[in-house]
């Protein structure tokens, strides 16, 4: 694997023959803003720049960046809900980045999400029954009768229970919410899913459960995993690679231990070394020092 | 996590669920009684009115309320009460067509709007500013000088007058659906914006709508009686609070109740009809309701 042009960044990384899940390639995403001069052409923000990115089928790959790195509109163009203004973007060996969104049909059952928001990300008009079966009305799969069984199988393959199908989102805790959102995502059997900070809403006493669940829907439907976040701690308990992003590129991307054992690049240092520790809070370090510690490195902030 | 952990004065609020936390507010309460009243009045005088409501009686003209004409009559000697009844299905006829026109053109116009953005979006919006720029009188008027002065013409002109409210009002709220993940969930099910329009972004701005309906109802009640009071609105021989006005203004100081009852029956219907919109406003508001 040939290191990208910027350079920059750290890579330690298996060579594969298998075609990837996804394959990404020195990826752009560029924002026009409003304009602010009727003389000066308006001006333009690189979300994403210069990506280029193999994830294996398999894996679990996790994408780490603070907000406004770009990671968001990485996931969006991954997913086929956005498009690159540059490079290339291949779902299992198939172009999504030059597709109308009427012929990404097939990413639709290969490709599926899951969002940050439980609050946000079901429909609240919408019983669990018709919000699980969205993917299989959508892309015409099954008869009535089939999807009603599915959405029961799916629903306990969450650890929700069959009633659950009858009630409204509102009904249900911001965890069990999640539960729900990952057994939609599952519905059209895909093979790779997304999760954008899919636990950062939630309370920590809940987070520890979806990270779980997380992990085993991976583990038991055969699943590659691209999961982003912006705390690492979490990510590292489910992800076996890690990218760090920054300011739309990629910094660094190593195995998930390796990272967190031998950070290489001043960035991921500094974020490893965020990372709450318990010895350190029985030490009686406090958030206090570790908010110096991080004002002492990034003295413009 | 302990119980003991929670500090009384933050209490853990569970989660409003469902409908506990509404009442029902005395603007909902007071206009949805007076809107009854009408549909009860409209309802009633399908099967009975205490006189033909048209019909010239063989007694005097400009008789006060009494025994025999509960109302009174008017200077052709007709029962006042029995016009009132029938005059209250004038009034909901002209509401709902004139309402219907509005929602039915009006709510597609603002979805499209929300959803197709860019030119096409802003196009619809300007043209919706263009026709917000119309008085809905001005509009009336020139349709009754068109096409004659008729109840239809009326109310389809003030249905006409009413879309720009309903589109930009629609506009918004769809703007606020399309910005949610489940809008985001639902194209990466492989859903177009078609099905996304009527799965998700028409039952989320629906209640925005029957709010709306209902004030709409209120502006196109008193449009349809300026128009009448006019002569454009409906033609003599049909019963309208608007027309009675009109009929009766040459007697005002002579009959005054002639022009009292008619008028008292549009200003409730329209107090009605937008103390109905602002409760109902108040009802549907998520953020009221966790309140």
């Amino acid at each position: 694997m040939s290191e990208v042009a910027s350079g920059e960044v750290v890579r330690s990384e298996a060579v594969s023959s298998e075609v990837p899940a996804i394959r990404l390639q020195d990826v752009g995403r560029d924002f026009r803003r409003p304009r602010r001069s009727l003389t000066q052409a308006p001006p333009v923000v690189h979300a994403v720049r210069g990506v280029t990115l193999d994830i294996e089928r398999g894996e679990r790959f996790g994408i780490v960046g603070e907000s406004g790195s770009g990671k968001s509109t990485l996931l969006r163009m991954i997913c086929g809900l956005d498009r690159p203004t540059s490079g290339s973007i291949e779902v299992e060996g198939r172009p999504i980045h030059n597709q109308p969104a009427a012929r990404l049909g097939w990413l639709r059952h290969t490709l599926q999400l899951v969002f940050q928001d439980p609050m946000s990300s079901l429909d609240p008009r919408m019983r669990v029954r018709d919000i699980v079966a969205e993917p299989l009305v959508a892309q015409g799969q099954g008869s009535g009768a089939a999807r009603r069984a599915r959405v029961v199988e799916l629903l306990e393959a969450v650890g929700l229970s069959a009633d659950s199908a009858d009630r409204y989102p509102h009904q249900f805790s911001g965890g069990q919410r999640q539960r729900i959102s990952v057994a939609r995502a599952l519905a059209p059997g895909p093979d790779i899913l997304v999760a954008d900070e899919p636990v950062s809403a939630l309370d920590v006493s809940v987070r520890a459960q979806v990270l779980n669940l997380i992990d085993d829907v991976v583990d038991g439907f055969d699943l590659t995993l691209v999961f982003v976040s912006h705390d690492l701690s979490v990510v590292r308990h489910v992800c076996d690679r890690v990218a760090v992003m920054r300011q739309g590129e990629f910094v660094e991307v190593a195995p998930t231990e390796q990272l967190y054992a031998d950070p290489r690049h001043p960035y991921t240092q500094q974020l490893v070394s965020a990372i709450p520790d318990l010895h350190a809070a029985l030490d009686g370090r406090a958030a206090a020092d570790l908010a110096r510690a991080v004002r002492e490195r990034s003295p413009d902030a | 996590m302990s119980e003991a952990g929670s500090p009384a004065g933050m209490m853990p609020s569970t989660p409003v669920v469902g409908t506990g936390r509404r009442h029902l507010n005395p603007s909902l309460f007071v206009g949805g009684g007076l809107v009854l009243l009408v549909v009860a009045m409209a309802l009633v005088s399908y099967v009975w009115t205490p006189y033909p409501p048209m019909r010239v009686l063989g007694t005097e003209a400009y008789q006060t309320p009494n025994a025999d004409f509960w109302l009174g009559t008017d200077r052709f000697r007709r029962d006042v009460l029995s016009q009132i009844l029938v005059g209250a299905r004038t009034t909901l006829y002209v509401g709902v067509v004139a309402v219907g026109v509005a929602a039915l053109v009006g709510v597609p116009l603002g979805i499209l709007a929300a959803m197709s953005g860019g030119w096409l979006g802003q196009t619809v919006m300007r043209a919706n500013d263009i026709l917000l720029a119309f008085p809905a009188l001005l509009l009336a008027i020139m349709f009754a000088a068109l096409y004659g002065g008729s109840t239809q013409v009326a109310m389809i002109a003030i249905g006409i007058a009413t879309i720009p409210s309903f589109a930009r009002i629609t506009r918004s709220g769809a703007l606020g659906v399309m910005s949610t993940d489940y809008v985001t969930a639902a194209r990466a099910a492989g859903h177009g914006p078609f099905a996304i329009a009527l799965r998700h972004v028409l039952p989320n701005v629906a209640g925005l709508v029957i709010v709306q309906a209902s004030v709409a109802f209120a502006i196109a009640i008193l449009a349809e009686a300026a128009l009448a009071y006019l002569g454009l609105g409906t033609p003599t021989g049909q019963a309208s609070w608007g027309r009675m006005l009109y009929e009766a203004q040459s007697t005002l100081r002579s009959a005054p109740h002639l022009v009292l009852v008619p008028g008292a029956a549009i200003a409730l219907a329209v107090l009605g009809f937008n103390l109905f919109g602002d409760g109902l406003r108040d009802y549907l508001d998520p953020k009221l309701e966790r309140r």
